[in-house]
């Protein structure tokens, strides 16, 4: 079977997931992945014996471990996507992800794990065992009282193939490196099943190049996914691989690090536990700052929630990042819907940045193509500000907000007032496509892109 | 002897299996009492003055009131191992009564600890398992054959059925059966009735220890009475206040009357607790006060528990009760979920250690367990209901059971040439893996196998690797403990329990105290009780009213119920 160069997005979740949209289900999966531009897409919250069941209905095997939409499903879904995205070839892989909730060593620990099985039998294995420890059916992501090492055991035991990756190994509250309830190493936690793992999943609030300050994490392939809870969300991060489509091709790019080519990650300063502070009380600090004040938040008083950067600082034992032999290069990317939503002044889920973004893949292909080859000049001829935008985030040239205690950073492309003055001059050219955007303007959510909607923005794009 | 031998040291729970020595050993949620002593102390010297003094009576008869958390079976289990090991008296000399296989087992565990190396063992026994091997061995005497069996409870309704009250016993004995009640009714006879027999019986069980004395009903008693003359080396522990069982026919009186039975009888008094906080203490001991049958009662707090306050919940509803039950381990966990967290109610640090077994819901009623159940499932925290969950009652099992083929082959094999014919038939499928733990145990012992199954061996379809918060009757709770207790329904008229427009009954109310008694005392560091505006009981939603029991709490905090915070947009700023 050929090589294929493709993002795959190998954790996310089900509308049996809490919090989670009752849009996530295959159908959307399928038609927002090829939106995207992804390839390969975890299913999710296989353990839920409702999901199980709709997997089992509407997937049928395709490459050895993966499984495709139903034929007359499938062209349901090209039916309803422009042309340059119709064609493209989606895949699923068996995937889950897990809470586990236990003690050791006298501290409560949280832990999110994904597991991959490569068959429907091995998936059923797991479920049967996982029903005999806890609840399966509340939860697409269910909550287990079981140590860690015991989950990578009972994985490991169903299937021939089966693997687990621990989840954003660094969110303060539920992860393995987690500064709350999480280990110092990743040996600590899987103890004598450790080499078992290989492969971490960043998170959205760290890239490689942070985690490349850590030399015991030389040793793992790093991975992102988009750990999506509504199917616009898929992959706002990916993993890039350059291997056959098949679950043991993946498999074994990531055990060897051959055919794992590289990640789209967020700025790590969007993830919502970048850096330190406390939500409630409005407070963020930079590591600095927390060190400086001994942890404790200057409002309440009670120890700030501390961020991704700053538990890396504690855990590394390099002053910068070294990349290791082989790994791979990754991407920094803001999501299309964001930028777009930046430009227009309106939220990113509003209708105007669907209707715009629509309009740009139908005429350029996927979103992540636009962000990552489409030549600049040809988006600027759609769209004069996103060819620009598109152009400083390719250079790296953002403005970072940090995000912190759960609360998303905001990445920006232009410097405030910069869009107002930019597009105050190009207004006169563009008022043909005014009635397009007169609903829309009352969307503007924050005082910067309150300003923004009084102007005509639309047909800047 | 069937079911009468403690089981092996190492049986018990999954934990054994190499691992890494800071996870923790302790079965699913099955949380018996540790050991209690001075802290630091192991051996047959960690015992404290008083459980020191119980110890060193090793003669006559001695009755131990030992109040909640205080080393009950520790001070069993190490006078008993004085006994042999510095006393000379022969392991199967010695016999311990419990009431539950529970506690026969945890019994055997630590006495086989105790008694390191020593084939010969003391014989522990539930009453039941006891009257069960003395017909084993006089089977003659009452008309039975070697191989009697026990009636479960299909095959007694269907002989009732067939023959009547009056024909019942005269079938059960024609189809070589015994029922439960049979257990200590014919040895009973057989003992009361024949002074020979009794002697033998008085010369093999020489000494004898009893624990939960205070339940003991009146058959139970007499047939005591017939195994330990009046100033026999008889050891009866237990707390008067923790007597709840009356309802089935225990009376505590046997135990308030002890020294007159046995006029020659050492009494100790223990009085140290190391299991619960200070403040957890004082609230039981207000609870118990205007009922108590221990005159100066008291409780010492000896143990590190820490300083949590006792917390009493006012909530609106039954579900609303158990929201705030969901929400607070939630919290106490510093959150299970990203949404906990994010929706902000969970905002603690969850620096308290805990892991979900180390919680446990207690309430009256079985009932009750729906709402906390539904609540937890809610936010997808792991439980498990414990009740009487027979194993021979499960599915399938009485199926499996009687096709084995009865020959002499290891059990656990006719079990699987069991599955093998039965094909795809999932409920004799499920059974057999459910009965093949028991089959392993037993080899080819089938007596042993079918007695084990009939005595109420309990289904365990659980991986014992599973951590899982705790649900469980206040009845159930007796003798577990738990870093954080939840009591729900303290409301008057279902904690003390009565019929709607029921006459008011000073006894079954002083039962009911006694009840709360034992459920505030499972507590080691949190313990939360509360009540409902209104519940739905006897088919309509009635307005409740708080527990008199609450009444004498002096040293308590209130919490209103939890709200889920809305999330506050726009917090960006930086302060700094």
């Amino acid at each position: 079977m050929p090589r294929v160069r493709f993002h795959a997005d190998l954790h996310i979740h089900s509308k049996f997931s809490r919090a989670c949209s009752k849009d996530c289900d295959l159908e959307h999966l399928t038609w927002w992945a090829r939106r995207k531009g992804i390839s390969l897409v975890g299913t999710g919250d296989f353990t839920h014996p409702a999901w199980f069941a709709h997997l089992r209905e509407t997937l049928v095997p395709a490459e050895p471990g993966l499984f495709r939409l139903r034929e007359e499903l499938d062209r349901d879904i090209a039916r309803r996507l422009a042309p340059s995205l119709a064609a493209a070839p989606v895949r699923f892989m068996l995937s889950v992800e897990i809470s586990t909730i236990y003690k050791r060593g006298d501290r409560t620990r949280k832990v999110h794990h994904l597991v991959y099985m490569p068959d429907f039998d091995a998936a059923a294995e797991f479920n049967r065992r996982l029903a005999r420890i806890g609840n399966i059916a509340s939860d697409g992501r269910p909550i287990l009282g079981l140590d860690s090492r015991d989950l990578l055991e009972i994985a490991l035991e169903c299937g021939e193939g089966a693997y687990l990756v621990p989840a954003h190994v660094w969110t303060p509250w539920f992860a393995v490196l987690g500064s709350k309830s999480g280990f110092d190493a990743i040996e600590d936690c899987y103890v004598d099943l450790a080499d078992h793992i290989f492969a971490l999943e960043t998170g959205l609030s760290s890239d490689p190049a942070m985690n490349w300050r850590i030399s015991g994490l030389d040793r793992y392939r790093l991975v992102s996914n988009s750990d999506a809870h509504s199917p616009p969300m898929l992959g706002r991060e990916t993993t890039l691989f350059d291997t056959e489509m098949d679950y043991f091709a993946v498999r074994r790019a990531l055990e060897t690090g051959v055919g794992h080519v590289g990640s789209v990650e967020f700025f790590p300063e969007e993830g919502k536990y970048h850096t330190d502070g406390h939500r409630k009380c409005g407070v963020r600090m930079d590591p600095a700052e927390t060190r400086a004040h001994g942890g404790i938040c200057p409002v309440c008083g009670k120890p700030v929630t501390v961020g991704v950067l700053n538990r890396v600082e504690q855990l590394a034992d390099r002053p910068e990042p070294v990349r290791p032999p082989g790994a791979p290069d990754f991407l920094s990317l803001v999501p299309l819907p964001e930028m777009v939503s930046e430009i227009a002044g309106v939220g990113p889920k509003s209708k105007r940045v669907l209707g715009e973004v629509e309009r740009l893949t139908a005429a350029l292909g996927p979103e992540l193509s636009i962000l990552e080859d489409v030549p600049v000049d040809d988006i600027a001829a759609h769209a004069p500000l996103l060819g620009e935008a598109v152009a400083r985030l390719r250079r790296g040239e953002v403005l970072r907000e940090a995000g912190f205690d759960g609360e998303y950073g905001v990445i920006r492309l232009f410097e405030p007032g910069e869009l107002k003055r930019m597009t105050a001059v190009a207004a006169p050219a563009l008022f043909e496509d005014e009635g397009l955007f007169g609903a829309d303007q009352s969307e503007g959510t924050s005082g910067l892109s309150f300003a923004l909607v009084r102007l005509p923005t639309v047909g800047v794009w | 002897m069937p079911t009468c031998s403690p089981p092996p040291a190492a049986g018990g729970g999954g934990g054994e299996r190499g691992r890494p020595p800071a996870r923790p050993a302790e079965p699913v949620s099955a949380r018996p009492a540790a050991p209690a002593g001075p802290p630091g102390a192991g051996g047959l010297d960690g015992l404290d003055a008083e459980q020191a003094a119980a110890v060193a009576v090793t003669e006559g008869p001695l009755l131990i009131v030992a109040g909640p958390g205080t080393g009950k079976t520790r001070t069993l289990t190490h006078r008993v191992a004085r006994l042999v090991t510095e006393h000379g008296v022969a392991p199967e000399h010695c016999l311990a009564l419990t009431f539950t296989r529970r506690a026969a087992e945890e019994m055997g565990e630590r006495l086989a600890a105790l008694l390191p190396g020593r084939v010969a063992r003391p014989t522990i026994a539930t009453f039941h398992s006891l009257g069960l091997s003395i017909l084993r061995e006089q089977h003659e005497r009452v008309g039975l054959s070697a191989e009697f069996g026990i009636a479960d409870e299909a095959r007694q309704a269907e002989l009732l059925a067939a023959e009547g009250a009056d024909g019942y016993r005269a079938a059960l004995r024609r189809a070589d059966l015994v029922d439960f009640d049979d257990l200590i009714a014919l040895p009973l006879e057989l003992l009361e009735t024949d002074e020979e027999l009794t002697a033998a019986y008085r010369d093999r069980h020489r000494w004898i220890s009893v624990d939960e004395y205070q339940d003991v009903d009146e058959r139970q008693y007499r047939l005591l009475r017939r195994l330990a003359p009046p100033d026999g080396n008889l050891t009866a522990i237990g707390d008067p206040d923790q007597a709840i069982y009356g309802f089935r026919g225990a009376d505590v009186g046997f135990f308030l009357r002890f020294r007159e039975d046995f006029p020659t009888a050492r009494t100790v008094s223990l009085t140290r607790n190391y299991r619960s906080s200070a403040r957890v203490l004082a609230a039981a001991a207000q609870v118990i006060a205007p009922a108590t049958l221990v005159p100066g009662r008291e409780l010492l707090p000896l143990g590190d528990h820490g300083d949590a306050p006792v917390t009493l919940h006012a909530a609106a509803s039954e579900a609303a009760e158990a929201t705030f039950v969901a929400r607070t381990v939630e919290e106490l966990l510093g959150g299970a979920s990203f949404h906990a967290r994010d929706s902000g109610w969970a905002e603690t640090a969850g620096s308290e250690g805990l892991g979900f077994s180390d919680f446990a819901v207690l309430y009256r009623t079985d009932r009750q367990a729906g709402a906390v159940a539904e609540a937890l499932a809610r936010v997808g925290l792991p439980f498990r209901k414990r009740s009487h969950d027979r194993l021979a009652d499960r599915p399938g099992v009485a199926r499996a059971v009687a096709a084995l083929d009865g020959g002499d082959l290891p059990l656990a094999g006719q079990l699987a040439e069991v599955a093998r014919r039965a094909k795809d038939d999932a409920e004799v499928l499920a059974a057999v893996e459910l009965l093949l733990p028991l089959a392993e145990r037993c080899g080819g012992d089938q007596a042993r196998f079918r007695d084990e199954l009939a005595l109420g061996v309990e289904a365990d379809s659980w991986d014992p690797r599973a951590d899982r918060i705790s649900l469980l009757t206040l009845h159930a709770a007796k003798g577990l403990e738990f870093p954080v207790v939840f009591v729900v329904g303290c409301e008057n008229g279902l904690l003390p329990l009565r019929m709607p427009g029921a006459e008011p009954d000073p006894e079954g109310d002083a039962e009911e105290r006694r009840l709360l008694f034992v459920g505030v005392t499972r507590a080691q560091r949190h313990l939360y009780l509360s009540y409902a505006a209104e519940r739905l009981r006897h088919g309509r939603v009635r307005p409740a009213g708080r527990s008199p029991f609450l009444d004498g709490l002096t040293d308590v905090a209130r919490v209103a119920t939890t709200v889920p915070r809305r999330r506050t947009g726009g917090t960006q700023l930086k302060l700094m």
